[in-house]
């Protein structure tokens, strides 16, 4: 009960600095709902997976990789760049905190907390890079496809 | 092949004025925050769309080099492009918008020009929005990340909000000062370095000041703001999808952001003597 009311708390605070962004980014006043789902989904995926035991680097493709699923997705629907929803989708996943204290642990010279923060913001940025790529290796040629067959059947109709 | 020399004729634009549509185009998705490809594609698909039989192009960081060929003749062009991006995703999108009716439309050089001109005056990004986003990133990341440092429990909780008010509220004048820095033309490592002391400064002061708070929990809130988050996951997405090229120079200049960031937070600390 305590995890969920921590997650909720963590989704919410989450969301308004994602809200930040998309103002800071300029995104247009009809994405910024569906960019804003996108930041949900990956918090909540990489929270749970992360509660779930699976580690940073899984947890975080796992969240990168369903919110960049999503933006594939709307993309088609609300014909716009995946880019705008994959962008704001990956911060609440930037690995901010764990920067700051790989750099704290520099400056006290406190290698384990340099060593243990370095490792982990390294692990969740590759683990974003990972959870988009894999995503758009599948739905690349998936898109390519279904155009092809989408103007085949224009054709025909015509 | 027939088909596309026709279409060349049919709307009567010089070649040079194909390349100068498709270059622009790319220049300035790069310059939103598009990615490699989607500027390449993009590219290709314009001169393929005004008739091109051969369309080769690469783009990195700082520069676009496009072959076309279009009835048998052959053209190279370079641009240069200016290092300087800022994500604006509003711009993006109409950029898309338009390249798609580049496509189905063949307009003239000069209609395109003007088309572009109103994209960049309707979405550029208003100075009071910039200053609000700025607090309300600053605020939520600070609430975000003070979870990992002592985790949500009942008596944390007022210095939580305590420290991500006060992250917000330090926000304002941080991102004052760099805009009057963008303004002044500082070079951007000396304005992100500048800006991260003051901010190292002001958290730190803050917490001497109100014991409740804690220094490193608004200084992360304020980090996120110059964090350079969007080109790392970028850098990787470009070295991972075979764009080494560019990959590698996003890569070096985020390592280089994030240590001028660390050395301005770190110069602030070393002069407080350390985060309590």
């Amino acid at each position: 009960m305590n995890e969920i009311i921590r997650i909720s708390i963590v989704l919410a605070a989450g969301l308004i600095g994602s809200i930040g962004f998309s103002v800071l980014f300029n995104v247009a006043k009809k994405h910024f709902i569906f960019a804003l789902i996108s930041a949900a989904i990956s918090c909540l995926a990489f929270e749970v997976a992360v509660l779930l035991g699976l580690g940073l680097f899984l947890s975080s493709v796992i969240g990168a990789g369903l919110a960049a699923a999503y933006s594939d997705i709307m993309a088609h629907k609300i014909k716009t760049p995946a880019t705008v929803m994959i962008i704001i989708g990956m911060i609440p996943l930037v690995p901010g905190a764990r920067l700051y204290y790989t750099m704290l642990g520099i400056v006290q010279d406190d290698m384990a907390m340099f060593s243990k923060n370095g490792e982990s913001a390294l692990l969740i940025a590759a683990g974003i890079a990972v959870g988009i790529i894999v995503i758009t290796a599948i739905s690349r040629p998936l898109n390519a496809k279904l155009s092809e067959i989408n103007s085949k059947k224009q054709k025909n109709k015509g | 092949m027939d088909q596309n020399i026709q279409t060349l004729n049919a709307c009567k634009i010089p070649t040079d004025d194909v390349l100068f549509i498709a270059l622009e185009l790319g220049e300035h998705i790069l310059r939103s925050g598009g990615e490699i490809t989607r500027a390449e594609d993009t590219i290709t698909r314009i001169c393929r769309a005004y008739g091109a039989t051969h369309v080769d192009v690469t783009a990195i960081f700082s520069m676009i080099a496009l072959t076309v060929d279009f009835n048998e003749t052959r053209s190279t062009c370079t641009r240069r492009l200016k290092s300087s991006t800022s994500t604006n995703l509003n711009r993006l999108a109409k950029l898309n918008e338009l390249s798609r009716a580049i496509c189905a439309e063949l307009p003239q050089k000069d209609e395109v020009v003007e088309k572009m001109r109103k994209i960049s005056s309707a979405s550029s990004t208003k100075i009071s929005l910039y200053i609000l986003g700025n607090i309300l990133a600053a605020f939520g990341f600070a609430a975000f990340f003070s979870d990992l440092k002592n985790g949500f429990s009942g008596e944390v909780v007022l210095g939580i909000a305590a420290d991500a008010m006060l992250a917000g509220l330090i926000a304002l004048p941080l991102c004052l000062i760099l805009l009057w820095l963008d303004k002044i033309q500082t070079s951007p490592l000396v304005s992100k370095f500048a800006v991260c002391f003051l901010g190292g400064v002001a958290a730190l002061l803050i917490e001497r000041i109100i014991p409740i708070c804690h220094a490193d929990i608004i200084m992360i809130g304020n980090i996120m703001n110059v964090i350079p988050g969007v080109a790392m996951t970028n850098a990787f997405r470009d070295l991972f999808g075979g764009e080494i090229m560019s990959g590698l120079f996003r890569l070096c200049s985020v390592i280089i952001d994030a240590i001028v960031i660390a050395a301005g937070y770190a110069v602030a600390i070393l002069i407080f003597g350390g985060v309590a």
